[in-house]
């Protein structure tokens, strides 16, 4: 009996032990290692003014307003856990931010626990959960055609151009959230940032992206049309 | 009716809820002071269809004035909180047009609670891209397609701004309160604030470009007091 009780103490204070350094650890440790691995892009401040950003387009995240591209949450929200860690382990691609993910899984971990400490966003809100994206229907001729009538009809082109290509009427005066210029991507050539899976463009449409002028469609067409609509911009890469 | 009868029926009105009889209400005006600056008209080439609804000159919105110098635009409210008092916000939402690629109103005062609603009448692409910081931020895009959209606004926060990313020069303000005595300027530059139980206030003017001006104001019963405001430079003496 007692030897039980002692390794039912013993389990649960471990428990508890292990969930306070989650908690009062992670951030610490996250320290150094964003100190290491971050900061001279991301800045010690986390507002994306590290030396390097001087030399970068785009600029490196800032981080206090707790806007993120890349989220599976609705438009305007912080990104999910998952959403963070993916950033990290993967990269994005077209910009200079490369993939860690040859860190240690308790080393990301600790580093979104910090990064989330520059925004009081993430102490005050709670993200929904990640958006569904349903079944993705063929992607053939009649869906690319589809798409392209749903790009007219929805006047992507107004910023991204009739070929896709960011020379839409609006792009040279598009600006982030920070007042700084920004282009509309070319669908023609280039990796798409957030990623060229047909789940990335269709979470990008429904979700939009957070900081930049690209808004949420998800009230205006409906998961099928945006499918379609997904099938046509991958139509365009240029493959070389 | 004798004095002692008028006090107590006034300690009353004063001690229950703010009964329409002792309501008082604050109007004005606002003015601008000084050279008013010469402002070109805004570029709408990117959107043909935008320069072709609006075949006469579109002035920027940043200073708006009426006959005599008056201010347009210029939101007013009651700054003094109302310890003990909630007011539930209008079940109507507050409307912002996107019409002739300009929000209409430029600048709108909504409640707490209330549902902000979004119209596009345009027949073109635009996009509600909503800045707030207290508030959660939201970017929506309107094609032809989607003629209304509404969000609730939770969290009272001073002036946030919205503006469209594809046709720049699309501005608009949005002020959330907790409470309703607040007004904007119309364009004879004149506000109305109503059914204000009697109290001292301070109210304050606020303007998107030359700041903010407050003033006391002290309203009786069933008083209406008058108070006006200027923003500007005044001319050298």
């Amino acid at each position: 009996m007692p030897k039980f009780k002692m390794a039912v103490a013993c389990g649960a204070m471990a428990l508890l032990a292990a969930d306070g350094m989650a908690e009062n650890g992670a951030a610490a440790r996250g320290k150094k290692a964003y100190g290491r691995y971050c900061v001279s892009c991301h800045g010690v401040d986390g507002d994306g003014r590290g030396y390097e950003a001087q030399h970068l387009d785009p600029t490196p995240r800032n981080f206090t307003k707790g806007a993120f591209k890349w989220r599976t949450t609705p438009s305007g929200q912080i990104p999910r856990d998952e959403d963070l860690l993916r950033t990290i382990r993967n990269g994005l691609y077209a910009t200079a931010m490369p993939p860690w993910g040859a860190l240690s899984d308790q080393d990301l971990k600790d580093l979104i626990a910090y990064v989330k400490t520059f925004s009081p966003r993430f102490a005050k809100e709670a993200p929904d959960p990640a958006i569904t994206i349903p079944p993705q229907p063929p992607n053939n001729a009649s869906s690319i055609a589809a798409g392209k009538e749903t790009y007219q009809t929805v006047q992507c082109g107004q910023c991204h151009g009739d070929g896709g290509r960011g020379d839409g009427p609006s792009a040279s005066t598009l600006k982030d959230e920070w007042g700084q210029p920004i282009k509309a991507h070319d669908f023609t050539v280039g990796n798409l940032k957030c990623g060229n899976a047909p789940e990335d463009v269709y979470r990008v449409f429904m979700t939009g992206l957070n900081g930049t002028p690209m808004p949420s469609f998800t009230d205006s067409v409906t998961p099928d049309e945006a499918w379609h609509l997904v099938h046509y911009v991958l139509s365009l890469r240029q493959k070389h | 009716m004798s004095r002692f009868a008028a006090s107590v029926v006034s300690l009353l009105f004063i001690l229950g809820p703010a009964a329409q009889a002792s309501a008082g209400s604050v109007t004005g005006k606002v003015v601008y002071e000084g050279k008013v600056p010469t402002f070109t008209p805004l570029d709408m080439n990117a959107d043909p269809a935008c320069k072709a609804k609006n075949p006469a000159p579109v002035m920027p919105e940043v200073l708006v004035l009426g006959d005599q110098s008056r201010m347009v635009n210029v939101l007013i409210f009651v700054v003094t909180a109302f310890p003990g008092k909630t007011f539930p916000p209008p079940k109507e939402p507050a409307v912002i047009h996107q019409h002739g690629c300009v929000y209409q109103p430029h600048v709108t005062g909504m409640m707490a609670g209330q549902e902000l609603l979004f119209k596009n009448t345009d027949g073109v692409l635009h996009n509600v891209h909503a800045l707030p910081v207290q508030n959660r931020p939201f970017n929506i895009g309107m094609p032809p397609t989607l003629k209304e959209k509404g969000r609730v606004v939770d969290l009272p926060e001073a002036a946030f701004r919205v503006k469209c990313d594809v046709h720049p020069w699309m501005q608009a303000y949005v002020a959330v309160l907790s409470h309703p005595f607040f007004a904007v300027t119309g364009g004879d530059g004149t506000f109305q604030i109503k059914d204000l139980p009697a109290g001292t206030y301070e109210i304050e003017a606020w303007h998107e470009k030359l700041g903010t001006r407050k003033a006391s104001v002290t309203v009786g019963e069933g008083d209406t007091k008058t108070l006006d405001f200027t923003f500007g430079v005044p001319k050298a003496q």
